[in-house]
């Protein structure tokens, strides 16, 4: 033994050490061994090797395509056989470099039906290939259609691609959380994907793990060789993407007024609405208003002053100041009676029967209507000094 | 007007009878260069209005080195223009190549928020198309996607680097594609355990920089230290150009050395270096001086600019039209960046600050420095000095000595002070648990092929690696096998990041006034202590340490707090035994505690104490590695031992300590506050004289192995330094200056000979040494 290996033997043995002083762990399995590179693998049923280290799985869920396509979100999809629905599996959850996809599961409709297309990466060496196949797999299709892909998968895509350089740019994403969050968080609260399954979709699952749970089932195959629960996690992946593709058609309803049975909140809806489908949105918001709830009527009046109908917003916000005591709309209201009224006695009226209300405001709002009505006060002073004969 | 100052100064017996020394350091000229003739118009331009049109010639032999595709390392001592020698290459480059981007490294934060600014003049005034970014800790989120896709300089910290730059690579490819620079500033920051991590994270730079197919090169700027060149060389690992001569000019230094007059001549009690310094300030500042004093410590940072804002107000109610702030670290980021302003625009005419401003911090010229104790290193005090002295200006550095033996000792030997070269930095990247970690890192970045390297046997710790399961061997690689972001539980530093927020709650306010680390918290801001912050005194209510805030309110007392520390080893577990140096020697676990129970009233100005308080927080505990070597009676040197006088023990294993604390550190490449060295002459757990050297890192990071290991080399290195030091009869480059008190366990009543045993300190620890080299032959 040379100076050098005794050297590098007492390196490694004073790390042995601090990790309590055990023995060196022996090496637990020897990792997936590696069948037939083509065929079928009996740990993997229903699964069709694909490579060294890739597996694939195609399944037809009948009836779950999707009928009514809300095109407006779907662009640059022409006609929804452009969608691909998906998601990823990885192997670290706080993302950077050394995280890695080990599961890539998309579907997309044939007529009524969902095909689930599933890819899974059996050892790092395959990667490359696993891209490849993730590559072709998406290659067909314009729209991408994820849950939190637009932060998450599509970024880590991205970056495997990158990191294995391989060409590719993930296309257009169309990410339902965002949609989620704008129709179902006054109901919900959280949107995580499996409070909207239960909560909007009224699904339950029966057999799952919990993300957390993901990266360490992987890992442990890894090691051992043994798929464990793997199989749960793939099927937990395809209930995912199916999942994806009921909120999708959800939303299809929602936007052709074909959801009555639907738990959503009017005004979200009607506020989600009207910047794709402002007719639907503004009938939505009116009817809410018409029921009694401001909060809708605050939400059209938005809408108008967005659209420069100075006169609709204007009548609203008094509409709503005459149900409840809405700060929002008052101070809308003095804004417009100000600037496009110009008519500082009726803005000042309104500033002070804000301040009569007496609410409990917040120091921000409490000094901006001071300065307010300060600044009217001047502008009523300036007039009644001015000529009546000179505009300005 | 200082020549006046300094005119009086010596004239006055008051000041010059206590002055052991009075050092004039020449003016010398400036050696001046023409800009070389490739420097884009628009820099040029840049340069021009701000005065600058020739460059001098330690700027232009960087220039010609990177322009030569050398890496360089440029010793630069304060103010002597190493932020333009850096800048003027790079900014060339980034016009030259409009892809092109740099990465400049800081040890600080509040070095960053410097140079950003710095640059922001350069290149808003000079109209030069170069985005400049800060990525830190507080960086927003809405700018780092900026920072990362349009910053063509990203300043950044080792920190940042390590944890989220390197870790996110992909993100930041335009940035690493293009990577032509990296500037490393203040490198002779990155010593011990934290210089050998920065070597393993600027492998990992230099390997995912290779990935996107960039090899970029690195200026490296260093204070003066010992051995630039070599820690350079042995943090980049590759070759490096030195540059070390100096073509800024400057003016007149004097330098004296001060000792305070003996106010007791019988115990020997001199005016206190608090007073003193402080009386020195005032003066200096009276007589229009702009004047910089350095403290040891944040509470005495504070009590001095309180002691000089008192003595000005008392003579004229305007105080002279004199500002005087202190600063430390722990304030918030707009005060400094207002005190640092202030400096600069010359609102503020003296500052008394620790050695938070040591470091490049722009503060413009001051006239005067006043260090308020030794710094501890040469290489600190050179630093401190340079704070003082403009360009072609007369400047005052007064080094007012403490009582401690150590200043005691600097005080009265100058050629010592003027002739000592400075310290050394020394590293170890490939300290196997440093090593581990950050290969850790870097298999997560990118994985390793078969034989790529990573500093020293890297298969080996890749195998390991893969035992333990958190990598993965397959297909000719070793790929991250783990769910975890390692880095995130890789600290670069000994500190830990945790800090508690100071809050003034006075009449209901909520606000944050300050931070401060946890073990200081509680050393400083238990409950009922006094908080001195930017001058304010504030009580504080309440330390709750579960959620990291200490609540204050303003209080105007007469009296400071000074907590009263206690440390103890407790030994864990004894695991391995090993005969070194004809000693046994012990291998376990310890438990350090480090704890303040008590605290005391100190009556401003005096230091009477007026009082004591109870403190009731948890002990701060580090559990690590040790060695202990042990002195058994029976055998070898430790017979040898016990057969001196008990007052010579006490001296010769203390002093034993003090050497081991100055020679390990260059056979373990580590700092020496990287260990911990406490000597006992009697320890309770081992019933026999030993002396315990132990990692100050928590789990421990191989030094007490180490250290045992080469054990034999550290005593003939204390020999020889014993042997060939000119010193009497000890001083703080080898035993220890003289008196430096006796350690734990040592007799309590002193023997009637201790006195002559104490005057022949080095005599007695020489003879103990080359009696126990001697052995090691045989």
């Amino acid at each position: 033994m040379g100076p050098e290996s005794s050297r590098s033997g007492r390196r490694l043995d004073s790390l042995r050490g601090i990790d309590g002083r055990e023995a060196a762990r022996a090496a637990e399995g020897k990792g997936p061994s590696r069948p037939e590179a083509r065929g079928t693998d009996s740990r993997f049923p229903g699964w069709e090797r694909a490579g060294e280290f890739l597996y694939r799985r195609r399944q037809t869920l009948a009836g779950c395509g999707v009928n009514l396509w809300p095109r407006e979100l779907s662009r640059p999809a022409q006609t929804p056989d452009e969608l691909v629905f998906y998601d990823t599996e990885t192997t670290g959850l706080s993302g950077g470099a050394g995280s890695e996809i080990f599961l890539f599961g998309a579907a997309h409709c044939e007529g009524t039906d969902l095909v689930v297309e599933q890819l899974f990466l059996s050892d790092f060496p395959g990667e490359p290939d696993f891209l490849d196949a993730v590559r072709g797999l998406l290659a067909p299709f314009t729209t991408f259609v994820s849950y939190n892909g637009a932060t998450f998968d599509s970024h880590l895509l991205r970056t495997r691609f990158l990191m294995n350089r391989i060409d590719w740019e993930p296309g257009p994403q169309l990410d339902l959380l965002h949609h989620a969050r704008r129709l179902w968080r006054p109901i919900t609260g959280d949107c995580s994907l499996h409070t909207i399954e239960s909560r909007i979709l009224g699904l339950t699952r029966e057999l799952d793990v919990s993300g957390a749970e993901i990266p360490l089932i992987w890992l442990e195959f890894l090691r051992t060789g043994r798929p464990g629960t793997l199989p749960v996690v793939f099927d937990h992946n395809a209930t995912d993407i199916t999942s994806l593709a009921r909120i999708y058609a959800l939303l299809g309803r929602l936007f052709s007024g074909d959801a009555a049975d639907v738990p959503v909140d009017e005004r979200a809806l009607g506020r989600w609405l009207v910047g794709r489908d402002p007719a639907r949105g503004v009938g939505v918001l009116r009817n809410a208003f018409d029921r009694g709830n401001a909060e809708a009527g605050l939400a059209l009046g938005l809408h108008h002053k967005r659209l420069h109908e100075w006169d609709e917003s204007a009548a609203l916000w008094e509409a709503v100041m005459a149900t409840k005591r809405s700060v929002a709309a008052g101070v809308e209201l003095a804004k417009h009676l100000e600037h496009r009224a110009h008519d500082p006695v009726r803005a000042i009226a309104v500033v002070d029967r804000i301040m009569s209300w007496d609410l409990p405001l917040d120091g921000e709002t409490r000094q901006a209507l001071q300065k307010r009505r300060e600044r009217l006060v001047r502008k009523i002073d300036l007039h009644a000094e001015s000529d009546p004969a000179d505009p300005s | 007007m200082l020549t006046d100052i300094i005119g009086t100064l010596r004239g006055d017996p008051d000041f010059s009878s206590h002055v052991t020394h009075w050092e004039v350091l020449p003016a010398r000229d400036g050696v001046y260069v023409e800009l070389p003739p490739e420097v884009d118009p628009r820099i040029r331009g840049a340069l021009a209005s701000r005065g600058i049109t020739r460059i001098y010639s330690h700027q232009r032999a960087t220039w010609d080195a990177v322009h030569a595709g050398k890496s360089v390392v440029l010793v630069s001592p304060t103010a002597s223009g190493k932020t333009l020698a850096y800048n003027l290459p790079v900014l060339q480059a980034l016009l030259d190549d409009p892809d092109a981007r740099a990465l400049y490294l800081f040890p600080t934060k509040a070095l960053s928020q410097d140079q950003q600014s710095e640059l922001n003049e350069v290149v808003l005034g000079g109209d030069i198309p170069v985005k400049v970014f800060t990525y830190d800790g507080d960086t927003p989120g809405s700018v780092r996607i900026s920072a990362r896709d349009e910053g063509r300089i990203i300043i950044t910290n080792p920190d940042m680097l390590h944890t989220g730059i390197l870790p996110n690579h992909p993100k930041w490819i335009k940035a690493l594609r293009n990577l032509r620079y990296v500037v490393i500033d203040e490198m002779h920051s990155y010593r011990g355990v934290f210089g050998s991590h920065m070597t393993s994270v600027l492998r990992r730079l230099k390997r995912v920089a290779a990935f996107y197919g960039a090899t970029p090169l690195f200026i490296c700027c260093s204070a003066t230290i010992g051995n630039p060149h070599e820690l350079a060389a042995k943090i980049l690992e590759q070759e490096v150009t030195l540059i070390d001569e100096n073509g800024a000019p400057s003016g007149e230094r004097h330098f004296v050395l001060y000792n305070p007059p003996l106010v007791d001549r019988v115990q020997g009690i001199r005016r206190s270096v608090v007073l003193e310094s402080q009386r020195i300030a005032t003066r200096l500042l009276k007589s229009g001086v702009k004047t910089i004093v350095f403290a040891r410590s944040r509470m005495r940072t504070e009590l001095i600019a309180s002691y000089i804002r008192d003595s000005l107000k008392s003579f004229f109610t305007d105080n002279h039209g004199i500002t005087v702030q202190s600063y430390r670290g722990g304030y918030l980021p707009n005060e400094r960046r207002a005190i640092e302003k202030g400096l600069r625009d010359g609102s503020i005419q003296g500052v008394v600050s620790t050695n938070a401003l040591e470091l490049g911090i722009d503060i413009g010229g001051l006239d005067a420095s006043v260090l308020a104790g030794f710094p501890g290193t040469i290489s600190s005090s050179w630093q401190q000095a340079g704070r003082a002295g403009r360009r072609n200006t007369v400047s005052l550095s007064i080094l007012v000595a403490s009582a401690s033996p150590t200043d005691q000792f600097v005080i009265q030997h100058p050629e010592y002070f003027f002739s000592r070269s400075p310290e050394n930095g020394y590293i170890d990247p490939d300290n196997v648990f440093i090593q581990t970690d950050q290969l850790k890192c870097a298999v997560f970045e990118l994985p390793f092929a078969d034989g790529e390297a990573f500093g020293e046997g890297t298969a080996d710790l890749l195998e390991y690696l893969s035992e333990k399961g958190v990598v993965r061997h397959a297909g000719g690689k070793w790929y991250w096998a783990d769910q975890s972001y390692p880095a995130e539980n890789v600290s670069l530093r000994t500190s830990t990041p945790e800090n508690v927020v100071i809050v003034d709650t006075t009449r209901g306010r909520d606000e944050v006034i300050g931070e401060m680390d946890m073990p200081s918290a509680k050393l400083l801001v238990f409950d009922h202590a006094i908080y001195i912050h930017l001058g304010d005194q504030f009580a504080v209510q309440r330390l709750d340490l579960s959620n990291r805030r200490c609540y204050v309110e303003e209080t105007d007392t007469d009296y400071w707090t000074d907590s009263i520390v206690k440390t103890d080893i407790k030994v864990l577990s004894e695991d391995e035994e090993r005969q070194v140096a004809g000693l046994r020697a012990v291998l376990g676990d310890i438990l350090v505690r480090t704890q303040a129970t008590k605290f005391k009233k100190l009556k401003y100005h005096t230091n009477e104490n007026i009082g004591y308080g109870d403190i009731d927080l948890p002990a701060d505990e580090m559990h690590t590695r040790s060695a202990v070597l042990l002195f058994d009676a029976a055998r070898g040197p430790g017979r040898r031992f016990s057969s001196l006088a008990l007052t010579e023990q006490g001296i010769v294993i203390q002093r034993l300590g003090v050497l081991m604390r100055t020679v390990a550190p260059v056979f373990l490449l580590c700092d020496s506050h990287d260990i911990g060295v406490s000597e006992r002459v009697r320890d309770t757990h081992f019933d026999q004289p030993c002396i315990f050297v132990y990692d100050q890192y928590p789990g421990g990071i191989g030094l007490s192995e180490g250290f045992l290991r080469n054990l034999e080399g550290i005593l003939r290195g204390a020999l020889e330094l014993v042997s060939n030091c000119p010193c009497a009869n000890g001083c703080p480059s080898c035993i220890g200056a003289p008196d430096s008190g006796l350690p734990a366990g040592a007799a309590p009543v002193p023997e009637p000979d201790a006195d002559s045993f104490a005057e022949h300190a080095k005599r007695s620890v020489r003879d103990f040494l080359t009696a126990w080299v001697e052995s090691l032959e045989g």
